[in-house]
């Protein structure tokens, strides 16, 4: 049987503490690192359960585990070109509950997909 | 309110695997895999890069301006870690027209488990920026 163990505040033997709320709430809920050319792939992620592939370089995100709201928080970043100093433009649209969009352009700000797109999601779950 | 005073926390079941319940607490996810593995501040406006703030990072290599390679201390199981960077300000704090803001600005190449390149770019060149800032997610080796 697992161990469970139902507490407010975790502290160390020096005596630094912190409240579970900042290790539940801190905690990213979501991320991926998704490869959008060639043949398109989820490479690596947490608590996600697909991507669907939109047109150029728009990709749905979608949860496992959905989000509490669409109000959570996403970071990014992304490579436009294997091993190419190639510059890329990226932002976020319709963020739901279950998931997210997120489109990306080069530098001349038109679409792009992706060799690889990073994406995290901060906030509250279900 | 109750305290758990320990130096470690490791999955009784599975040593890496510790749950933690969902703020609606309908879901549970696994805390190992939601934390920062890494974490990196750093000031490039002189023209070396300075850190200012970091976690589980070793080092910064000055690849060249706006290009800046970051070395983690204990390094990744593999190169399919997710990155999210932030770089903004051109040689100082304020803002400036020239400048262009935000994550697109920034392009992230993964080389290895130990070392990544982050690259600042703006306005149709590479800047060494006031205020660059990365974050790592995935399985730590």
């Amino acid at each position: 049987m697992a161990g469970k163990i139902i507490a407010d505040t975790l502290e160390t033997g020096a005596g630094a503490d912190i409240s579970t709320s900042y290790v539940v709430n801190g905690s990213a809920k979501a991320w991926i690192t998704y490869k959008g050319t060639s043949t398109n792939a989820i490479m690596d992620s947490l608590n996600m359960s697909g991507v669907v592939d939109n047109g150029t370089g728009d990709y749905t995100m979608s949860f496992t585990n959905n989000m509490s709201d669409g109000e959570y928080s996403l970071t990014d970043s992304s490579e436009r070109l294997e091993n190419n100093n190639s510059p890329s433009i990226t932002g976020f649209e319709t963020t739901a509950s279950g998931s997210y969009i997120h489109n990306h352009w080069n530098s001349g700000f038109s679409a792009s997909d992706m060799f690889r797109t990073y994406s995290q999601a901060t906030g509250d779950l279900a | 309110m109750s305290t758990v005073i320990t130096d470690n926390l490791t999955g009784k079941t599975s040593a890496g695997n510790v749950t933690i319940t969902s703020e609606g607490g309908s879901a549970t996810m696994q805390l190992q895999q939601g934390v920062a593995k890494h974490f990196i501040n750093f000031d490039a406006s002189s023209g070396t890069p300075t850190s200012q703030d970091s976690f589980n990072v070793s080092s910064i290599t000055d690849s060249a301006t706006g290009k800046f390679g970051i070395n983690v201390t204990n390094n990744y199981s593999n190169v399919t870690y997710s990155l999210a960077g932030y770089a903004c300000g051109v040689n100082s704090d304020t803002f400036s027209s020239d400048l262009s803001l935000g994550l697109g600005t920034n392009l992230i190449i993964t080389t290895t488990s130990g070392v990544y390149e982050i690259l600042s770019y703006a306005t149709s060149a590479y800047r060494d920026s006031k205020h660059c800032d990365t974050q790592g997610f995935g399985d730590l080796a």
